[in-house]
């Protein structure tokens, strides 16, 4: 685990009311690649996501983003830190503010870290649009009047508004159907690949991640039990969670064989 | 009839009945205390047409004089109608000292609808800053805020009014009096509309959409002027319908019983509190108009509280 | 058990905190019962210090407040200097002029509410539920005061009701049966004003409840499988319905005492309500006072009943 990767994380542990939702959890991800995280519902996957995103304080262990520790920094250099690492939440119906405007809901982030002026904010939300997939004809659209999968293309647009380094998406495919589901996973890969993006993507479900992933940690009660490349994994199983998430997804795999 | 139809319906006529009040001045033939003591308790008075020219007769010995006519004048001194002197016209009939009803109607109506507007404004106002405080920030503050108001609505609505009132000095001038009741009135109610807006806070606070602007590093007042505070506009609303008509009351009430607007300005209370001449009351009963008067505006607002608080309806 | 000790604690902290806060304010108001005389240039400014000081008036106030909250524990609610008689025997007489007529009146508003409720619940969309709505929307709009007033001019011009009051004159000579007429007859327009005042958002939540407990799931399926309508309504209906309906009727126990206020006040009726107005007026605190916890002790005992009966009734909250 090479201490100088673009995101490293040692011994982080987080715990609520003295119940420890993750514990000694050490990863390391090198730049523009991608780690899946899976795990059984409590295994403590967005705790995890909720640590990296800087919405939790951990109670113990670093985060270390780009050599610069995430755990020691304050309340200025939180704020500039978080136009780094951007979380992508489970909901898209309940992440957008369903009275604003696709336009509104993509230029917000700037809006609030008073980048630019409105005009430059305006050619950023067109040019989001069609970095995701949506047509700039709909920035005034109302985003109730958005289906499912077009909602998580807006909140991944609202995402890239600030140029994130890093990329957490928490169950963000939940709720969409399949061919949907594989067209969000193509455009975050296409994106990947042009930007340079890091990504950590959380799910319960192995057969969705592995798409997505190059290498998988599989969670359970807190800790990291297996982690491993995803062809090594398929291949070599070792941990008996690993092998029953593997077993249930295969089942229900339809495109067969992962990338 | 469509719940937008009925909303529209609804403003439209409050707006007229309002707006009958606002322009008091210009509407009312008379100064709402500007006596005629040789014309006491005169009833409504009827309008004649000559040709297309409206006219009223003199009155003498309780009655209309025929002999005398005395055309309608529009648009003279700043009011819309009146009849040159020594003519009178008492549309809805005037009362003891002669004063016009209907002039001190409308100057009336604008106190009472007044004081009811301004002191609703002033719950809602109170309620939605206490209650997003409460809400958003819980703790402490929330816990306090709902103590007190707690111990507010521990009292009966008219008694914690009146004991309010009666902690205040008795005699004060008019301004002071309507001031007092807007802010006594207004003051005490800020408590159910605070709870409602803090529960619309407590849910709003943790919808997704918030939690990701705070990801953006949205500060608090951000947070709640751009995401959270339009979503209490459907209770402010629907408060304020309720609210309003609840105040004109109350200002009625503490009027009539000799505790807010008194002589010489007229509010529908103290009129009525004049309508109290029970033996001629039958015979003179255009003095009992504030109290129908006040009617058609309580209507107004229950048929918008109604459609604007059952949203789909029951479709059945 | 615990629940319901925790909640008469709430009530009586409650109860504390209001009269702490009115003491306070009343008070800090400007003036006293006193304050009339210091006008009359007859009584000079020491007659009136030294009245101030006889009856306490110059002492700080927690000292005050501690001293009259001690007496009112052991029941004497001080004394009223605008009718020169102790507070409590002024009060009982009025409490219970007040008492009838509310509790008649809220009696008679539920008798004749439940049943239109109930009826008018299944009757949602038709003619006479329409009409109904009409006329009792229109109810609520005519306010308390204008009837109480067309009512009393009624009564004056027409010569069949009394026009105020609670007795007639010579009423102490008549035999008891005479006597209760006597008053019921003066009972008879104070008592149909509250009523009419009371039925429209009564038959409301009434009519609302029910339709709620007739739209719900298991009432729906009862009704699928064929339960006859009485007892679908007695055994099924009422007790979902009954819910809100106790919450109201705690409300509705807890204003017993100050529903009353404007219809006494215009009709004569010799109530807690004119006492109060005129304490005001004469500035007679501990008359205020007493009538402020008084009612303030009907509208918490009224929510506690509420809370306990739901508690009882209710096997949800228990778990809670």
């Amino acid at each position: 685990m090479a201490a100088d990767a673009f995101l490293s994380v040692r011994g982080l542990g987080k715990s609520f009311a003295g119940r420890a939702a993750i514990q000694d959890v050490t990863f390391s991800l090198e730049r523009g690649r991608t780690l899946g995280l899976v795990g059984p519902s409590g295994s403590g996957k967005s705790t995890l996501a909720r640590c990296l995103a800087l919405f939790e304080v951990p109670t113990s262990g670093e985060i270390r983003l780009d050599g610069r520790d995430l755990c020691s920094l304050n309340r200025r250099e939180r704020a500039a830190m978080r136009a780094e690492i951007q979380l992508i939440f489970q909901e898209p119906a309940s992440s957008l503010n369903p009275r604003f405007t696709a336009a509104q809901i993509v230029t917000e982030p700037l809006l609030i870290r008073g980048a630019g002026t409105r005009k430059t904010r305006r050619q950023r939300a067109a040019e989001l649009m069609e970095t995701v997939g949506l047509s700039r004809e709909a920035l005034e659209t109302p985003a109730l009047e958005f289906s499912g999968g077009e909602r998580q293309r807006l909140a991944i647009a609202r995402a890239l508004a600030v140029e994130p380094k890093l990329l957490i998406l928490d169950e963000s495919f939940a709720g969409l159907d399949l061919s949907v589901q594989a067209q969000v996973a193509n455009l975050l890969r296409d994106i990947q690949a042009r930007r340079g993006l890091t990504y950590v993507v959380i799910s319960h479900d192995l057969g969705l991640v592995w798409r997505m992933a190059g290498e998988i940690a599989v969670m359970e009660h807190g800790r990291i039990v297996e982690h491993a490349g995803v062809a090594e994994m398929l291949a070599r199983p070792q941990h008996p969670l690993t092998r029953e998430l593997l077993a249930a997804s295969l089942a229900l795999s339809l495109d067969g064989a992962p990338a | 009839m469509s719940r937008r139809t009925r909303i529209a319906a609804a403003l439209v006529f409050l707006g007229i009945l309002h707006g009958l009040a606002i322009f008091a001045g210009f509407l009312a033939p008379y100064p709402y205390a500007e006596q005629h003591r040789e014309f006491p308790y005169v009833p409504p008075m009827r309008v004649h047409l000559s040709g297309l020219r409206p006219f009223v007769h003199g009155w003498a010995e309780g009655r209309e004089d025929t002999t005398r006519s005395y055309p309608i004048q529009f648009l003279v001194h700043g009011r819309l109608f009146g009849v040159r002197e020594p003519g009178v016209i008492f549309l809805l009939g005037s009362d003891a000292y002669g004063r016009d009803l209907l002039s001190r109607l409308l100057y009336g109506g604008r106190v009472s609808l007044l004081t009811g507007l301004l002191a609703a404004f002033l719950s809602l106002g109170l309620g939605l800053a206490l209650g997003t405080a409460a809400g958003f920030h819980g703790g402490w503050l929330d816990q306090i805020l709902m103590r007190a108001g707690e111990l507010v609505m521990a009292l009966p609505w008219l008694y914690l009014l009146l004991a309010v009132r009666a902690f205040l000095p008795l005699h004060i001038t008019t301004m002071q009096a309507f001031f007092l009741l807007v802010v006594i009135i207004g003051g005490v109610g800020w408590v159910r509309p605070a709870r409602l807006i803090r529960g619309v806070v407590l849910s709003a606070r943790e919808r997704g959409f918030v939690l990701a602007a705070r990801g953006f590093g949205a500060s608090d007042a951000y947070l709640i002027r751009r995401h959270i505070l339009p979503l209490t506009l459907g209770v402010v609303l629907t408060q304020a319908t309720v609210l309003i008509p609840q105040y004109i009351l109350a200002e009625v009430a503490l009027s009539f019983l000799g505790l807010g607007v008194s002589e010489p300005v007229p509010s529908w209370g103290n009129m009525l509190a004049e309508a109290q001449q029970y033996h001629a009351l039958v015979a003179h009963g255009w003095m009992l108009a504030p109290g129908l008067a006040i009617i058609p505006v309580l209507l107004g607002y229950l048929v918008l509280a109604d459609t604007l608080m059952a949203p789909a309806g029951r479709a059945r | 058990m615990r629940y319901i000790g925790r909640r008469l604690l709430h009530g009586l902290l409650l109860l504390v905190g209001i009269s702490v806060l009115s003491f306070v304010f009343a008070n800090l108001a400007p003036g006293d019962y006193f304050s009339a005389l210091r006008t009359d240039p007859r009584v000079s400014a020491e007659t009136v210090a030294a009245l101030r000081a006889h009856f306490g008036l110059d002492r700080p106030l927690p000292v005050r407040y501690a001293a009259w909250a001690g007496s009112v524990l052991r029941g004497d609610f001080g004394y009223s200097l605008a009718y020169n008689s102790p507070v409590g025997p002024l009060l009982w007489g009025r409490v219970r002029a007040t008492l009838l007529l509310t509790g008649t009146a809220t009696l008679l508003a539920w008798l004749i509410a439940l049943p239109l409720g109930i009826w008018n619940a299944p009757a949602r969309g038709t003619w006479g539920d329409s009409v109904s709505k009409v006329i009792l929307a229109f109810l609520l709009a005519i306010p308390d005061l204008l009837l109480a007033i067309v009512f009393l001019m009624l009564a004056v011009e027409t010569g069949y009701f009394p026009a105020g009051g609670m007795v007639s004159p010579g009423w102490a000579s008549l035999n008891t049966l005479e006597r209760a007429g006597d008053v019921a007859w003066h009972l008879t327009l104070p008592a149909a004003v509250l009523v009419l005042g009371m039925l429209p958002t009564l038959v409301r939540h009434v009519r609302a409840s029910m339709a709620e407990a007739m739209d719900s799931p298991f009432a729906l399926s009862a009704r699928a499988q064929g339960i006859p309508r009485r007892r679908l309504l007695f055994r099924h209906l009422l007790p979902a319905a009954a819910n809100p309906l106790i919450s109201l009727a705690g409300f509705s126990f807890g204003t017993l005492l100050s529903a009353s206020l404007l219809i006494e006040v215009v009709m004569g009726w010799p109530g807690l309500g004119p006492l109060f107005l005129e304490a005001i007026m004469a500035r007679d605190f501990a008359l205020v006072l007493a009538v402020v916890m008084l009612s303030a002790s009907f509208l918490v005992a009224g929510n506690l009943l509420a809370d306990i009966l739901l508690y009882r009734m209710d096997p949800r909250i228990r778990m809670k």
